[in-house]
């Protein structure tokens, strides 16, 4: 399964990645539209200071998600084609039993449901690697 | 062909299913279950009845899923008994079906108060779909209902109702709301900000239901106290559903007994679930934990040792489980609630932090620099983290002095697991 990384050599904290992440997640087209919504949009990516160094941290799109397990809906699956974890806010009932098991802390709550990084799965490549502007994020196959 | 059967169509026996089929594609699954249809989330009869979503939502699987898992469905009909000897287990309608491996995943049902003066239409559990309809049916008629219990299902059930614009009454006989899930600290807490939403009586319980012209009217509480209210739901925990284990001789205590394979007394059966006995991860007593993910988990423990080890070769490779951590998760009237651990007994230090004139609290419950327990009400952004390192044992002593205060962030609590962030391993060397 493809999962996305980080060079953290060519990282030069410039944070588009969770602009593009915020955009994606608002259904906007730019940041100019994003702020103005009532509701603040929520990213999947967020750049992390730890004490030595800053990383970006996303979904692990773990092999034995514990999301999935946990989710009481079925609103989180695997998707068949790519083996991402995804989630069908539709059916999302904002129980937060995902954020309970999810070991990396990657779930947020967005308008009542839960929201996951998916690989963008919808698209060719994930708009946080699209946006990085170094090569610094790439979606590889797990290694 | 070798026949695995479950029994018990639901989150334990879905979930072993669908991993016993990855493991292995050629033998024949067979899940019975007294419950017509598809597999549902009896979690999700509380929005059921909101409206909030359809009866069709109630599938937590997609439309297919048996078919394309080639899983047979023998629905609407009960399992009545299980022969050891012959390794067979016999339905209702007298057929017998034959087993190689067998998973007992029955389950467990509402326990029933009966309350003095109970009529027909009065009291109601909820458990099943047909629970559901009934209790939506009758809610057309009546402007207030008292819930009796405040456990996950209570609060879940009283939040329905005030979302159905009624009136509600929550009953617990306990001094505290959620006392599974939250110390009394955190429980008052919280009652405090539902308290606008929803009568909260702890400390109490019902002596009598009272009509006027048959039709109930409320309430005597024990204090004597009268309340007024057109029905009350009980949700006073849940029994596991044993007897076809205890009938057919298995070990039985609270729960079925299971060893860390989650298989039971006998060899060749398997139980997982609401109705299965495991190991708390914590203090290591046997215990039931009554929740979907746990049911989920140990489905899967069971599924992978039931079909992977009769091969020889894989002799001796079980799949251990290391045991169940009590946690729960909920928005309870609108907050969000996540706990997870032991808040009692053990601990020795206890770490508090609110935001104040805000609905948020984290306490974190320390001993012997290790998460025994915590509970994140408001701000549910770091349980998880959290969880893993309670489930995990971790040391926390780097970040312990920040557990108090804002400083404490995913940075500080990612750094204390040593999680590496995204970097893909070719650069860590
Ligand atoms: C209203 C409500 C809300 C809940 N909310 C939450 C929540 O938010 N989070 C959470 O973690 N948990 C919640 N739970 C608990 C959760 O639903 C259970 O822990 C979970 O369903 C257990 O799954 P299970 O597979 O072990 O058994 P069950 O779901 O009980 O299913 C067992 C099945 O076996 C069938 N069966 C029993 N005996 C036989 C027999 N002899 N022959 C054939 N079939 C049989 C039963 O009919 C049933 O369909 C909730 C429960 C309820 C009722
Ligand atoms: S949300 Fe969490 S548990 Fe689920 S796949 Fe991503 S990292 Fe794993
Ligand atoms: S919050 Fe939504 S996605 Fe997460 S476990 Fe609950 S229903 Fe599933």
């Amino acid at each position: 399964m493809k999962k996305i990384f980080c060079d953290i050599k060519k990282c030069m904290h410039c944070r588009r990645c969770e602009l593009a992440c915020y955009i994606k997640n608002a259904d906007v087209r730019d940041i100019f539209e994003a702020v103005k919504l009532a509701e603040p949009p929520v990213k999947n990516i967020e750049l992390i200071q730890m004490s030595d160094n800053s990383m970006p941290f996303i979904c692990r799109q773990c092999d034995e998600p514990l999301c999935v397990d946990a989710c009481i809906s079925g609103a989180l699956y695997i998707d068949k084609k790519l083996n991402y974890v995804c989630l069908d806010k539709t059916k999302c009932v904002g129980c937060w039993s995902c954020i309970m098991r999810c070991p990396h802390g990657s779930i947020r709550v967005s308008k009542h449901t839960a929201l996951k990084c998916d690989n963008c799965v919808s698209k060719e490549k994930p708009e946080c690697v699209n946006a990085c502007p170094t090569g610094a994020l790439a979606l590889n196959e797990n290694d | 062909m070798k026949r695995f059967i479950i029994i018990g169509n639901s989150a334990a026996g879905v979930a072993a299913a669908e991993e016993i089929r990855k493991i292995d594609n050629s033998s024949e699954i067979v899940i019975v279950s007294d419950e017509k249809g598809n597999a549902y989330s009896k979690c999700l009869l509380t929005y059921y009845i909101m409206g909030k979503i359809s009866r069709s939502q109630l599938e937590f699987k997609d439309t297919g899923f048996y078919e394309k898992n080639n899983i047979k469905l023998v629905s609407g009909i009960k399992a009545v008994s299980i022969n050891r000897k012959d390794k067979k287990i016999v339905l209702e309608n007298k057929e017998d079906i034959s087993y190689h491996k067998l998973l007992i995943a029955t389950g467990s049902s509402a326990k029933v108060q009966n309350i003095s003066g109970q009529k027909e239409g009065a009291a109601y559990t909820l458990r099943v779909i047909e629970d559901a309809d009934k209790i939506a049916e009758k809610l057309k008629t009546v402007d207030s209902a008292a819930v009796l219990g405040a456990g996950l299902i209570g609060m879940k059930i009283a939040h329905m109702l005030k979302e159905k614009g009624k009136k509600v009454f929550i009953i617990a006989r306990s001094n505290q709301i959620l006392s599974q899930m939250l110390d009394a600290e955190s429980a008052g807490f919280l009652t405090g900000h539902i308290g606008k939403e929803a009568t909260v009586l702890t400390g109490q319980d019902v002596s009598e239901i009272l009509y006027s012209n048959s039709k109930m009217a409320g309430l005597r509480l024990l204090n004597n106290e009268k309340i007024d209210c057109g029905m009350v739901i009980t949700a006073k925990g849940v029994t596991p559903n044993t007897e076809l284990a205890r009938a057919a001789g298995l070990v039985v205590d609270k729960g079925i007994s299971v060893d860390e394979t989650m298989k039971t007394s006998d060899n060749d059966i398997y139980a997982a679930g609401d109705v299965a006995e495991s190991t708390d991860l914590l203090s290591g007593k046997k215990e039931i934990k009554a929740l979907w993910t746990t049911a989920v988990e140990q489905g899967k423990i069971a599924a992978r040792n039931m079909a992977r080890l009769d091969s020889a070769e894989q002799a001796g490779q079980e799949i251990i489980y290391a045991g169940a951590v009590s946690m729960n998760s909920m928005e309870c009237f609108s907050i969000p609630c996540i706990s997870a651990g032991s808040m009692h007994g053990e601990t020795t230090e206890v770490f508090d932090y609110r935001k104040p004139g805000q609905a948020v609290l984290r306490r974190i419950f320390v001993k012997d620099n290790r998460i025994f327990g915590f509970v994140t009400i408001g701000d549910i952004r770091f349980a998880g983290i959290l969880n893993r390192l309670l489930c995990e044992k971790k040391d926390i002593s780097s970040i312990k002095n920040v557990f108090n205060s804002a400083k404490l962030t995913r940075a500080n609590l990612l750094e204390c697991i040593g999680e590496q962030g995204i970097i893909s391993s070719m650069e860590k060397q």
